[in-house]
């Protein structure tokens, strides 16, 4: 297939989303049954493109007639292996939401301007994953944030929900600035704006720009995927419909690993943004999931898993784990649309869970038994899989200790849901299943992100250990349940601080001026947007 | 009186509110029926600033478009013996600058300590503490959402005082000593109501107006607060006042302010404030426009009644034909082949109607849809069932499901075993999917196996016949004593009796006889509940239907009810059925069982049902083509024939928010004989109770009516009628904002705030216009007024509803016709004389 032919079929998808975008805006042709109909046929359409380009890009990659790491489409965009795949992934996800979001906002008396936006962050994000001009991808990164400003402004009348848009701005701002910094500095070193070029930056002579660049690469994505301490506002944006949060958490979160992941070369020359990033990932992962576990709302539980997974990926990618962070990505993006879209059928669920029952609440057989089992399976398996495979090539360690610890939450949980404590086949199939799934897709990936897309990373072996220490952290919240903290007085205390995400969010709502739900400024100059 | 004695009375004013499994429909205004509506709903919007009647523009709109006429408006007039002039009241409905008068007085004029420093300091303290401490309620009712929750049995203020002596949230937002204040309270909730009440200075005849307004401001938790007394005193559990707890924690809420922002000119203006409230009368001006509301409102009711009346005038000529086909089974010669008892939700009328088009030769009859049958049901394997009845019932008996083989014998202990097996796996795998830490080790590589449910979910119906339904429940105890299930046969025989009298089912039985509960089927709905039977609790009747059935169909109980004279002819079957009324199938739940001799009846009866339903989902497809599709349809020239709605997609779409329309709509319930309206359509908007006085000795069956089916009729009504003319306070938002909370205990609209009770906007509101007209209820009854009169004479529930204008009460005679009016004080005045009674105000 030509070039052309390609770049036509590649930007069929965002280009006609784009072009629905600008039609919602004539009064006289964006009526909402119009709109909906128009953006049925984009998104399938947007499917049928990322598919084709997939089918391509797979059968130009084995015939190495095109340079296996991407196709050029003019200069500001390109498509290579990392961003067909995440195109794939967008396109079906955003499909999903745009569908759903025309019946279920069926009547709102705006559905038009709604379904407009939402088509506009839909195509912002497809071209960012194709940019492959630096002007070009900052340019998609802040407008898909512009238009996810203006969707969670949907209900202007709510003075949450501008408090929520307001506090996003700020920090999406910040995260602009963070990054036309690095693309700055990357520009004066590369001296074009070709993200391919990145590729020729000579690691080992590096010069302190690529470093700061990726410095600030690392803050841009910690601010975007909302990691503490400035997560507050992935929590407060439930002001908005149900789509608009299944697009933002399984869709415009992304774009800070994304951003990483993409940038990974430049990454490299930045020691200080991995530690950044295995650090402010990490602990985020573990503040966020804590929290989570006290939230008694669904939509603010998914907020803050929602904010764990981006600190887990980050995570990984800091730890320099591009295959376990991008299948993370992809994964934690169909579960959590799944998770928000489907939220209300909470309450049906929630008749058969009040039946369960637990059993052996203070004593220590079931904890010691569950640490046992999950570690003879996790070595069973590690070592099949090295067999398997004939390498010793396994998990990198802190992949591993996730693996073991989540093993080991299953077999606690799963023992305590029986009498006896003689693990029941289910359980001992559900956990083979688990350890044979992680350690096998993650390997797999492994092998074919690794010799397509990433060349491997290096990270000075300290940093492995931090990394193994924070996962190590990840281990106390595991045993909460088991001592059983909840009646003692000083546990109540310490749960009712983490229930308000230990205040890190009120401190810095303080900051960020119009974003106070005591103060009547904040809501005073609202108008519509 | 005491201040915990205004506390128990001013609890009382708040309806209850049921959490999202078992809910029903609560007449919001409850707890104020005995005062008149105008009274009541004039406190309301003093303590919270509620809107009595429909908005202006809305009610100008329906003045525009004829929904109300002159006359009207002079009757109305006329009955509240008002000294508003008919043409003063036009020239107020048409003034632009009334609006802004009232966008000004929908403050509620009783202040609270943090109204107060709102207002001087330019803050929004009364907010704040809305969203605060609707977030501690909800994690400290959660039913099992969060994984981490507070212990389950502790009171709600101790609970309370604990968190607030340790959160920092308020001092870091500016009020500075909160924690203190909070630690300095006695920990005895009386005390710290006495000490709270005296550090403020309330005055003593202030208290009442001044708790009130605490309770309003956070509405949703004072109803749910209110609905735990409600099911405590049903159950007759130990009271361990509940109520003084929740109005302990909202006024040590107030203190904590108190004691942090007001001092120096803020105490004075508070001072000013308390005064104020010692001699607060009702300022005429707003009592005024109150009670020009109440006139419009009442002129639409009486248009409404005069549409009613010529319907019913109207019916002898236009359906002769069928009139002649359905005489009234008392002068029968013949048996009726079918009689099908229905749930008296408007819902049943189209589909009795259609149904009683198709098969001409079956009498369908009204009756409340859990059948009489007052039990607690608790499915298989489940520990605690629910009931089984309305609110105002408390359940006598306990049955427990079971399932059995083909061949009848009991399977249940296997499928207990089974269910377990899936409990303990499912329950597992949901703690291991949201645990802190294995979460990740469950999204990596199961994430990808969301993308086939993300894509059918999206876009396949699952059509599914209910798994519930293979279960059935167990009538007797025989075989195995524990747990004990069933009703002993007296109590059967009881409550068979009261059934079949209720029901006006006493001679001339058909040899099949079909009981139908309703249910509907929705997907991804959390008020998929509010769409169920609210007589059955808030559940599908499909286990009364069967339990009644059983009951009915039991020779024992045959044979003892021929010892009481009534008859069951020995070829009299009863099948137990469920309407989805979602989609307007009938589904047969015993069908098996019937015995061989009536399969030729049983096969006419499932086309007539197949027939019935069709007709009547087209119908019901009139009253859902958006108004957009409506002129797109014009445009193509398709109006003729309205477009086929897909029912199976909107029952089971997880994206559609309108799946029907409920009870939207509802305005009349008619208790009479059924050939009394047969052939009328009623458009969906009656509650129908068949009624046969003369049949009825000693009119118990009255007393039963108008105590208990009415009441609810009315409470639904009301429910609609206050989630309509003020959504924000009494409606529970939009569907699409809606978050739940406490895994079933109610939404939250957006990210934080009050519980939310009441219709979503969503279920009274196509997007264009309300599809349910807010108007009081009109309860037309076949009896005589003597005996109505005894009935509301004795009985203080009714007699509220009747006297102060809750509902319209008529009574109708033998031509099918409205024949006179209830004037209040037991006084009724011929239909189409003008009142005469002066309304007190």
């Amino acid at each position: 297939m030509t070039e052309l032919g390609l770049s036509i079929l590649s930007l069929a998808g965002p280009l006609s989303l784009a072009l629905v975008a600008l039609l919602s805006c004539l009064p006289a042709i964006g009526t909402a049954i119009r709109i909906r109909h128009m953006l049925r046929a984009t998104s399938a359409l947007g499917i049928c493109s990322a598919f084709g380009v997939l089918g391509f890009s797979l059968a130009a990659g084995a015939g190495a007639s095109v340079d296996a790491r991407g196709a050029y489409l003019g200069a500001a965009f390109r498509v290579d292996l990392l961003g067909t795949v995440l195109l794939c992934v967008i396109a079906l996800l955003f499909s999903v939401i745009a569908r759903f979001s025309s019946t279920y906002l069926r009547g709102e008396s705006r559905q038009g301007v709604f379904l407009g936006y939402l088509a506009g962050a839909g195509a912002s994000v497809k071209m960012m994953v194709l940019a492959n001009h630096l002007l070009v991808f900052w340019l998609t990164w802040m407008t898909s944030s512009l238009f996810l400003f203006a969707l969670l402004r949907f209900h202007s009348e709510r003075p949450r929900a501008i408090r929520a848009a307001r506090k996003e701005f700020c920090i999406a701002r910040l995260s602009d600035a963070s990054l036309a910094i690095a693309f700055m500095l990357l520009f004066q070193e590369l001296g074009t704006g070709a993200l391919s070029q990145m590729r020729h930056l000579a690691i080992n002579e590096c010069p302190p720009q690529v470093a700061g660049a990726g410095l600030f690469l690392v803050v841009a994505a910690l601010l975007k995927s909302a990691q503490v301490p400035v997560h507050g506002w992935l929590i407060e944006v439930m002001e908005s419909p149900t789509p608009v949060s299944a697009l933002l958490h399984a869709g415009l979160l992304n774009a800070g690993p994304i951003l990483v992941l993409r940038f990974a070369p430049v990454l490299e020359a930045s020691t200080v943004g991995a530690w950044l990033l295995v650090l402010g990932g990490g602990l985020t992962a573990l503040f966020a999931a804590v929290v989570r576990q006290t939230q008694a709302s669904v939509k603010g539980a998914l907020g803050f898993s929602s904010a764990a997974h981006m600190g887990f990926t980050l995570f990984c990618c800091g730890l320099g784990a591009y295959p376990a962070a991008m299948l993370h990505l992809v994964g934690h993006s169909f579960y959590k649309a799944y998770a928000f879209l489907s939220a209300g059928s909470t309450a049906e669920k929630m008749q058969t869970v009040s039946t369960r029952s637990t059993y052996g609440q203070k004593e220590l057989v079931r904890p010691i038994l569950s640490v046992l089992l999950a570690c003879s399976l996790y070595a069973l398996s590690e070592h099949f899989v090295s067999q398997v495979l004939g390498t010793a090539h396994g998990l990198a360690a802190p992949l591993g200790l996730v693996l073991l610890l989540s093993l080991t939450h299953l077999f606690y949980v799963g023992l305590s849901s029986t009498r006896s404590i003689r693990p029941p086949s289910w359980l001992l199939l559900r956990a083979v299943c688990v350890a044979s799934l992680f350690l096998g897709l993650e390997t797999a990936w492994h092998f074919v992100e690794t010799a397509v897309v990433f060349a491997a990373p290096r990270r000075p072996p300290s940093l492995r250990w931090v990394a193994l220490m924070v996962t190590a952290l990840w281990s106390l919240p595991i045993f909460v349940p088991w001592i059983r903290l909840e009646n003692r007085p000083w546990a109540r205390r310490l749960r009712t601080h983490i229930r308000h995400g230990l205040y890190i969010d009120v401190m810095l709502s303080r900051v960020i001026p119009g974003c106070s739900p005591v103060s009547r400024r904040s809501t005073a100059l609202v108008g519509r947007p | 009186m005491t201040s915990l004695a205004v506390i128990r009375e001013v609890g009382r004013r708040i309806a209850p509110a049921w959490p999202l499994d078992r809910l029903v429909a609560v007449n919001p205004y409850a707890g104020l029926c005995d005062r008149s509506f105008v009274d009541a709903t004039a406190l309301l919007h003093e303590v919270s600033g509620a809107r009595s009647a429909m908005s202006l523009p809305q009610l100008r709109v329906l003045w525009e478009n004829d929904a109300f006429k002159e006359e009207d408006v002079e009757a109305a007039l006329a009955e509240m013996k008002s000294d508003l002039t008919p043409a003063e009241l036009y020239s107020w409905l048409q003034d632009k600058q009334t609006e802004v008068q009232m966008q000004a007085s929908t403050q509620p004029t009783v202040c609270t300590v943090a109204d107060v420093v709102d207002a001087q300091l330019d803050t929004c303290w009364s907010s704040f503490l809305v969203e605060h401490l609707g977030c501690f309620c909800a994690s400290h009712f959660d039913a099992g959402y969060a994984h981490w929750r507070p212990p389950q049995d502790t009171p709600i203020f101790t609970a309370w005082k604990e968190e607030a002596e340790v959160d920092r949230t308020l001092e870091l937002w500016g009020a500075p000593g909160f924690r203190a204040a909070i630690r300095a309270l006695p920990d005895s909730p009386e005390d710290a109501v006495s000490q709270v009440l005296h550090a403020l200075r309330i005055p003593e005849d202030a208290q009442e107006k001044y708790l009130h307004r605490l309770a309003m401001r956070m509405l949703g938790w004072s109803s749910y607060i209110s609905q735990l007394v409600w099911d405590q005193q049903r159950f007759g559990r130990v009271d361990d006042d509940v109520m003084v707890q929740w109005f302990a924690v909202l006024l040590a809420f107030e203190y904590g302010l108190y004691c942090s922002l007001v001092r120096g000119p803020l105490d004075k203006q508070w001072q000013q404030c308390i005064q104020r409230f010692a001699e607060l009368t009702r300022c005429p001006q707003t009592m005024k426009s109150h009670v020009q509301y109440v006139a419009l409102q009442s002129a639409l009711e009486h248009s409404f009644r005069r549409q009613l009346a010529q319907k019913l005038q109207s019916a002898p000529e236009n359906i002769h034909s069928i009139r002649d086909t359905s005489l009234p089974p008392s002068s029968r010669t013949r048996r009726p082949l079918f009689q099908a008892v229905f749930c008296i939700d408007v819902r049943s009328e189209i589909i009795r109607r259609h149904l009683e088009h198709v098969l001409v030769d079956i009498e369908t009859i009204g009756f409340a849809g859990f059948f009489g049958f007052p039990f607690e049901y608790v499915p298989l394997g489940h520990r605690r069932g629910h009931a089984q009845c309305p609110v105002l019932v408390t359940p006598t008996h306990r049955i427990h499901g079971w399932v059995t083989d083909q061949a009848g014998h009991d399977t249940s202990e296997q499928s207990i075993r089974e269910q377990n097996l899936r409990l303990q796996n499912e329950s597992t795998w949901d703690l291991f999917q949201k645990g802190p830490i294995s979460s990740f080790g469950f999204v990596s590589p199961f994430g990808l196996f969301y993308l086939p449910k993300l894509i059918f979910g999206a876009s396949a119906p699952r059509v599914r016949q209910d798994k519930r339904f293979l279960e059935k429940p167990r009538m007797t105890s025989e075989g195995n004593t524990e747990p004990a299930t069933g009703i002993p046969l007296a109590d059967r025989v009881k409550l068979a009796r009261n059934a079949l009298r209720g029901m006006s089912l006493q001679r001339n039985l058909a040899r099949l006889i079909v009981l139908t509960g309703h249910g509907a089927s929705t997907a991804n709905n959390p008020h998929a509940s509010l769409l169920d039977c609210g007589a059955c609790g808030g559940r599908p009747g499909a286990v009364n239907a069967q339990v009644a059935a059983a009951v009915l169909n039991d020779a024992d109980v045959r044979n003892a009810l021929r010892n009481e004279n009534i008859w069951i002819p020995e070829d009299t079957f009863f099948l137990a059925a469920l309407h989805n009324t979602t989609t307007d199938d009938v589904w047969l739940l015993n069908r098996a069982e019937v015995p061989e001799s009536h399969e030729a009846e049983l096969a006419l009866l499932e086309s007539g049902f197949a027939k019935a339903s069709a007709c009547a989902r087209n119908e019901r497809s009139k009253r859902f083509l958006s108004p957009e599709r409506e002129a797109s349809a014009k445009c193509a020239q398709q109006i003729e024939q309205p477009r086929e709605v897909n029912w199976a997609r909107r029952s089971q779409d997880w994206s559609e928010v309108r799946p029907e329309w409920g009870l939207a709509g509802c305005a009349s319930f008619i208790a009479a004989p059924r050939h009394r309206t047969r052939g009328l359509d009623l458009e969906g908007r009656a509650f129908l109770h068949s009624y046969n006085w003369k049949e009825d000795d000693g009119f118990a069956v009255l007393e039963q009516i108008l105590t208990a089916p009415l009441i609810v009729a009315a409470w639904i009504n009301l429910q609609y009628y206050a989630s309509v003319v003020d959504p924000e306070l009494f409606g529970a938002g939009n569907k699409t904002l809606h978050n739940v909370i406490g895994g079933n205990l109610g939404v939250w609209e957006g990210g934080a705030g009050d519980l939310r009770i009441g219709l979503p906007w969503q279920s009274v509101h196509d997007g264009e216009k309300f599809q349910h007209l807010a108007v009081r209820l009109h309860a037309l009854i076949e009896a005589p007024t003597t005996a109505l009169n005894a009935v509301i004479q004795k009985h203080k529930s009714i007699r509220d509803l009747v006297d102060h204008g809750w509902i319209h009460l008529l009574v109708m005679n033998e031509r099918g016709q409205i024949d006179g009016v209830y004037a209040g004080g037991l006084t009724w005045r011929p239909w189409g004389v003008p009142n005469q009674r002066k309304y007190r105000l």
